[in-house]
């Protein structure tokens, strides 16, 4: 009886710190399966969302300066802030 | 006491005595990026990676047919968002490559070849915690296609030629002085003369 009650106890225990952790992680769809499906639906609906995307790159035409998306802005990221970078030199000590 | 129970005690407080010793050397001496990982910590840092994938895309294949057009799309992605710590090749020898912990992997050898299309992605969108790496997905259609595309372009790597190299060289992201030294070259001086805020070649862009 003792080692039933012993047992139950040490699954519960484990059973309950798997959930913690799962909660603590997030336990949410992410990001990556969000983006995913999404696609998925827009070619189901037979829209293709290529072209501009995540930087909008005119990538045929090999111009840089070309690339018109506005869609975001580097601006507004915290920290990744790349004016007070020299192309990541000079740090050495 | 028993024997059995006193060579447990013992194997347990050399083990405690072994990680104090640890833990006071490490915080002695403390932490540096620039540490090699311990194989310990490689290996817990990969499992981890490898739960991290959703199961969704841990096995899912790249959704959208290679192209060449898909391929240098991918390509010029790569170059302005990725290859400031990956390299144009993907080999991660850049200025900053380095000096992260973990040290950015070559994307060429078969520790990132051989994860599957869905994991790429997800790395790609969801970034890894406790490293460099970033989340650059926000949950669209869009920013789907941008990270297959670049699975693509990820899986072309070890066949990358010299040529597509020199031409990711001119996506890459400028500081304002190469800008600067670029418009005087251009014999744009009033460009030159007149430093832009912008710390990007190209227009804003999300992701």
């Amino acid at each position: 009886m003792k080692h039933w009650i012993g047992k139950t106890t040490a699954g519960s225990s484990i059973g309950i710190a798997l959930l913690l952790l799962v909660v603590a992680c997030g336990g949410k769809q992410t990001v990556a399966s969000r983006s995913a499906e999404a696609l998925r639906e827009a070619q189901k609906k037979g829209v293709a969302p290529g072209g501009a995307s995540h930087g909008g790159h005119s990538a045929a035409a090999g111009d840089h300066a070309t690339a018109t998306d506005t869609t975001g802005d580097h601006a507004t990221m915290t920290g990744m802030d790349h004016s007070t970078m020299t192309a990541g030199e000079g740090h050495d000590q | 006491m028993r024997r059995r129970t006193k060579i447990a005690i013992g194997v347990i407080a050399a083990v405690v005595v072994l990680g104090i010793t640890i833990i006071i050397s490490m915080v002695r001496n403390g932490f540096s990026s620039m540490d090699e990982p311990s194989a310990m910590e490689a290996f817990m840092a990969t499992t981890m990676r490898r739960m991290a994938v959703p199961s969704d895309l841990k096995d899912a294949k790249n959704p959208l047919p290679l192209t060449p057009e898909l391929l240098a799309e991918g390509r010029a992605h790569f170059a302005d968002h990725c290859a400031g710590c990956h390299g144009n090749d993907g080999k991660g020898q850049t200025s900053m490559g380095p000096k992260f912990y973990p040290k950015v992997p070559d994307m060429t050898k078969d520790d990132t070849q051989s994860q599957s299309d869905g994991a790429l992605f997800a790395t790609i969108e969801n970034g890894i915690r406790l490293t460099g790496m970033p989340a650059f997905g926000n949950g669209t259609a869009e920013s789907a296609y941008g990270s297959w595309g670049l699975v693509h372009f990820i899986r072309h790597l070890p066949k990358l030629t010299p040529e597509e190299i020199a031409d990711m060289e001119n996506l890459n992201p400028k500081s304002p002085e190469e800008c600067m030294e670029a418009a005087f070259l251009a014999g744009g001086e009033e460009g030159a003369a007149t430093p832009t805020t912008s710390t990007h070649s190209s227009p804003p862009h999300g992701h």
